[in-house]
């Protein structure tokens, strides 16, 4: 008999997990609103202005079918029900599980609107700093690991996640605490301006809606007057990447960083590959394709004798023997918080390594000696 | 018959060997001639690239194919005479855990000359001589042979879960480095580091070829040995420190790669048919070195498509072969 309600009992809790963890998955889809796209660059991110509130859209990259909604709404309108989920704003408790979340709200001004963060000790603000150091920020762990007890007891009312694997655990439990999670897929995004414009999302997020505009227009404007500046690509060459183990990982020719490359003017020896993502090199193509490579972008590293140490090959490049080696390394925590929000700035630099022969000021990275 | 068809055997082994390095020279992606094989190594110039790519790209991951393939698979046959055990092994048994535990501790440890390239080969090599000695006190205690890679999986499996712990409190420098270290690399051997490895493989070769009689004798167990003068707790300590030697500098310089050591002597004794030390050596050498380079030159065939580590191939070929053994004995 005990064996029975055992069998029954083990059957009920395993149908309950299968059951749950399909409503985890459940898929999102609904209209899109007859009014304009407020985003002009982004690829994941629609923002439409209606009368009474401002819906968001996240599209998801490899889901076309999943498209998450979001309703805006000024605290004092009252909400119906639907089927987005509701954000009230200004939204003063934000949990920012980003680096470029944190350089988002930190351009607006808003770091006071975050209650919590992940891997802090990636952490660039001062405010911030100072806010986990005083507890006023809470700190929740490793981005892959977040504390599930301290986020719930730092009073977020909006997590903004990136979204690597999926949906946020326990999305569904949190929505009924009144807590939204919107996910952000600005990692993904191949345009330095489109990933720039998820600026956006956070301004209407702490009602600094105008100021964000203002911000990103300004930053569009000063991006391509760089871009106008440069009259034709330079000759010498480029490679981005470095090795893993054995085989070399570039950026691919679609990606966001080539874009980046190709706005500088800069001669990108992988830009015509298709793909946005990596373009993996075995070792011996990757020493054919640099012989005549000058300029060697993102190793990952922040000197040459770490770059040596992680791959003892990489010193038979001639990039390495004869050229000269940029990394974002001046500062690595404000490249992470800052570059996104700042395409602008990282143009400049890349423009100013490919134009010059020892460039200087540069904002985010440096010649790695 | 026999007498001639097992040194016909190890010649066309001996052939294959040389043919499997021209496959494997030719599959990489940058074709090379053997005009320009020969001139890279007779009339090397430094800032010629083909010339580099031939010296320190391609006869490297050539000869380290073929010194890891063999070496493990000498250990290996090592192995299994000694536990008189078919599914014995460095992998199987513990021995590339126990060198792999040293490795994540010395990674880890923050002190930087357990992190730099000595300190490595140190640490795999009294890593791999620790859990020899271990899995050698245990197979005195434990008689049945399924028991004992048990015992050598739970080991693998205790020092994985020390790993973990160990990656948990790491930083993420260490933590990469380790993780890199081991997907196994035939590619991270430099030129001026082969003299070494092939003076330590040679060594090895040398003292095994040395303990070929008492080899011998183990074939008719440990006791029965004993019995015709054999001093067993000698010949143990030879051979495990062999076993170690050999497995650790492999692991060391590729990281861990498996199945070869479990696979081709058992590969081996059923082309060879025989108990004879001195042909299963070198054949061990032989099919091991064949069977690695022409893994090796497959991953590099594939590798406009996709990017495989060698012990993840090696894995996917050794994994259902140690089935079809065990499948074989328990019929």
């Amino acid at each position: 008999m005990n064996n029975i309600k055992f069998f029954i009992a083990s059957n009920c809790i395993f149908w309950l997990l299968i059951l749950g963890a399909c409503s985890q998955n459940e898929v999102k889809n609904s209209q899109v609103p007859s009014v304009k796209n407020s985003c002009k660059y982004s690829k994941w991110l629609q923002i439409f202005e209606l009368e009474k509130s401002i819906e968001f859209k996240v599209l998801h990259p490899d889901h076309p079918e999943i498209i998450y909604s979001f309703s805006c709404k000024k605290k004092n309108v009252n909400t119906s029900a639907n089927n987005k989920d509701n954000v009230l704003i200004p939204c003063l408790n934000i949990a920012a599980l980003s680096s470029t979340h944190i350089g988002m709200l930190s351009v607006l001004n808003s770091e006071d609107a975050i209650c919590a963060v992940s891997d802090s000790k990636f952490v660039y603000n001062t405010s911030v700093k100072q806010g986990l150091q005083s507890g006023a920020i809470l700190s929740l762990g490793s981005s892959q690991e977040i504390s599930m007890e301290l986020l719930i007891s730092s009073g977020a009312k909006t997590i903004v996640h990136s979204a690597f694997s999926g949906d946020f655990p326990h999305r569904k439990e949190l929505k009924r605490m009144g807590i939204t999670c919107i996910p952000n897929f600005d990692w993904r995004e191949e345009d330095p301006l489109g990933k720039a414009e998820w600026l956006l999302l956070f301004g209407y997020l702490t009602g600094k809606e105008e100021q964000a505009k203002k911000l990103f227009s300004e930053l569009v404007i000063s991006y391509k007057a760089t871009m106008k500046k440069v009259k034709k690509q330079t000759k010498d060459q480029l490679i981005s990447g470095n090795f893993i183990r054995d085989y070399w990982y570039a950026p691919a020719g679609e990606s966001y960083n080539a874009k980046l490359f190709k706005d500088a003017g800069m001669n990108y020896i992988y830009s015509k590959t298709k793909g946005t993502g990596s373009y993996t090199v075995s070792m011996e193509k990757i020493l054919m394709d640099t012989k005549d490579v000058k300029i060697w972008i993102n190793p990952g590293f922040s000197s040459r004798a770490e770059i040596i140490k992680s791959n003892a090959k990489a010193k038979r490049l001639n990039c390495f023997q004869n050229g000269k080696i940029y990394c974002y390394s001046n500062d690595l925590n404000k490249f992470w918080e800052l570059s996104a929000v700042q395409p602008h700035l990282l143009l400049a630099d890349l423009y100013s390594i490919s134009s010059m022969p020892s460039p200087k000021n540069l904002h985010f990275y440096k010649e790695l000696k | 018959m026999i007498k001639k068809r097992i040194p016909f055997i190890l010649v066309i082994a001996l052939l294959l060997v040389p043919l499997s390095a021209f496959i494997h020279l030719t599959t990489g992606e940058i074709y090379v001639s053997l005009n320009d094989f020969f001139s890279a190594i007779f009339e090397f110039k430094g800032n010629n690239s083909s010339h580099v790519l031939i010296r320190e790209f391609k006869i490297p991951r050539i000869l380290i194919a073929i010194v890891a393939g063999g070496g493990l698979a000498l250990s290996g046959m090592l192995m299994q005479t000694l536990f008189n055990n078919p599914l014995a092994g460095p992998y199987v048994l513990g021995i590339n855990s126990g060198a792999s535990l040293l490795v994540a501790l010395s990674l880890m440890s923050g002190f930087s000359f357990f992190g730099s390239d000595i300190g490595i080969i140190s640490a795999a090599l009294i890593g791999a001589f620790l859990a020899g000695i271990l899995m050698m006190a245990v197979a005195q205690r434990i008689r049945s042979q399924i028991s004992l890679l048990l015992v050598g999986l739970m080991f693998g499996s205790f020092t994985s879960a020390l790993v973990s712990i160990l990656e948990s409190l790491s930083g993420e420098g260490a933590l990469k480095a380790y993780t890199l270290w081991t997907m196994g690399s035939l590619q991270q051997v430099e030129f001026d580091q082969l003299p070494l490895i092939l003076f330590i493989f040679i060594c090895g070769i040398f003292l095994s070829f040395i303990l070929i009689k008492p080899l011998n004798m183990l074939v008719i167990g440990e006791r029965s040995a004993g019995l015709l003068g054999l001093k067993i707790s000698q010949v143990r300590f030879l051979i495990m420190g062999i076993t170690a030697l050999l497995a650790g500098l492999i692991t060391a310089f590729c990281g861990p790669i498996a199945f070869v050591g479990l696979a081709v002597p058992n590969l081996t004794r059923i082309l060879l048919r025989t108990q004879n030390h001195s042909y299963l050596i070198l054949g061990n050498l032989l099919f091991g070195s064949i069977f690695l380079l022409l893994c090796d030159s497959f991953i590099q065939l594939l590798s406009k498509q996709i990017a495989l580590p060698i012990n993840a191939f090696t894995s996917i070929i050794g994994a259902p072969f140690v089935v079809f053994i065990l499948m074989r004995k328990l019929r």
